[in-house]
């Protein structure tokens, strides 16, 4: 039984006054707006409202990107070991396998012949275009020798390949710090030994010391591995040539 | 332990530790003194070398002046060997420090001492230093810096 929301008498259905004090029984619901709809009558809810403040995050460990191509045993890698990461960041090591990719993927498979059914018009035409493409970066995974190893030795991801002919020239300058190859490496001089002989050495050679000194300061300059090994030696002979000049007649004097 | 083995290894610069066998350590521990030693009886009984730059063009060389100081560092006349060739204290005894130490790590590893690392500058410098020197010492203006000079030696003036 409906009652006079004013008085509180009882009412009957149908009723539109009340009787007892007379006042409007049916009187029009406030409408229910929809969100768009509120929002054009309230201008106040089109302010933008700042969003919660973002949490301070962790810091997160810098990836490097290591064309490590001579595996893992360079004096580089060796020299100086990663640090161990926190029980908390550590990250399962993610390794991709091209095999079992390719088996536990049909519907990987099925797109794949979906391509190779219905090529790319410019594909069609170059032909060649196409094996370039597929030696991008991004589809090396696909490659037999290829690994990823993720984030595992302190936040640095190590990419290996054994196969990399054919990145060498995709890569910037820098990084082919790592191409000498070890044995080169091995027989590198001492850039320090080289660059205190050729100053010592300018007090009685000058000439053979300065032009060692230069060659020592370019070799330490520059980021190319073949380079700097061809510059230490070049300057080693100059060292050894001055040397032996000053040397040969003070030991033919001596004996 | 990866530390541990990573000094044992040889660091591939030809001067590491560990990296040389016991023969050429022992040859280079007993040589170089005896080198030494022989340069420095050679140079007090009258020994020098000629400079080939400067019978060629007569311009003092950088090194020109160097025996001379040497000989009178050997006899302890420092202000003397200073007057012949100022460069050799400025470069060559820290370059001779250096090789000391240099000498001793390779021929006594076990005394696990650090490899010196000169910065980036420090090679331009001493070769800015050398030209400069080279230059200066062969102008009429800057005649105290070539050899036989008696500003630091005022007992012969």
């Amino acid at each position: 039984m409906k009652t006079c929301p004013n008085c509180g008498t009882p009412i009957e259905e149908g009723q539109r006054f009340c009787g007892e004090c007379g006042a409007q029984l049916n009187l029009p619901r406030e409408p229910v707006y929809t969100g768009d709809e509120r929002r054009k009558k309230d201008p106040a809810l089109n302010k933008a409202v700042p969003g919660p403040k973002p949490r301070k995050e962790e810091k997160v460990p810098e990836l490097t990107l290591e064309p490590d191509l001579w595996g893992s045993g360079s004096a580089a890698t060796a020299a100086a070991p990663a640090p161990e990461p926190k029980q908390a960041d550590k990250m399962p090591e993610l390794t991709l396998e091209p095999d079992s990719l390719k088996k536990s993927s049909a519907a990987a498979a099925a797109n794949a012949a979906a391509e190779t059914a219905a090529p790319d018009p410019a594909q069609a035409a170059a032909p060649n275009a196409g094996e370039v493409a597929n030696k991008t970066e991004d589809r090396d995974y696909e490659r037999p020798d290829a690994e990823y190893h993720g984030p595992a030795r302190g936040g640095q991801v190590h990419y290996s390949s054994q196969q990399s002919t054919d990145r060498q020239t995709e890569l910037p300058h820098d990084y082919t710090m790592s191409r000498t190859p070890p044995e080169q490496q091995k027989k590198t001089p001492d850039e320090t030994l080289m660059l205190i002989w050729s100053i010592i050495l300018t007090s009685f050679c000058s000439v053979c010391g300065i032009v060692g000194l230069v060659k020592t300061i370019k070799a330490r300059k520059t980021m190319d591995g073949a380079m700097k090994y061809r510059l230490l030696n070049s300057a080693k002979i100059w060292l050894i040539i001055g040397t032996a000049l000053h040397v040969l007649p003070f030991l033919m004097e001596l004996f | 332990m990866e530390r541990a083995e990573s000094k044992e290894r040889p660091t591939g610069d030809g001067s590491g530790n560990g990296s040389a066998s016991r023969p050429a350590r022992l040859a280079v521990g007993l040589g170089a003194p005896l080198f030494v030693f022989l340069g420095c009886r050679w140079l007090l009984h009258g020994g020098g070398l000629c400079c080939l730059f400067r019978e060629l063009t007569g311009l003092y060389c950088p090194g020109c002046g160097s025996g001379r100081a040497a000989i009178a560092l050997l006899r302890g006349h420092p202000l003397e060997a200073m007057g012949y060739n100022p460069l050799l204290f400025l470069l060559g005894l820290p370059c001779g420090v250096l090789l000391l130490w240099e000498y001793l790590r390779f021929v006594f590893p076990g005394l696990a001492l650090k490899k010196p690392v000169l910065p980036a500058w420090a090679g331009r410098t001493a070769l800015v230093l050398i030209l400069s020197f080279w230059l200066l010492r062969n102008l009429p203006g800057f005649a105290f810096l070539a050899p036989n000079h008696e500003l630091f030696i005022p007992s012969m003036s």
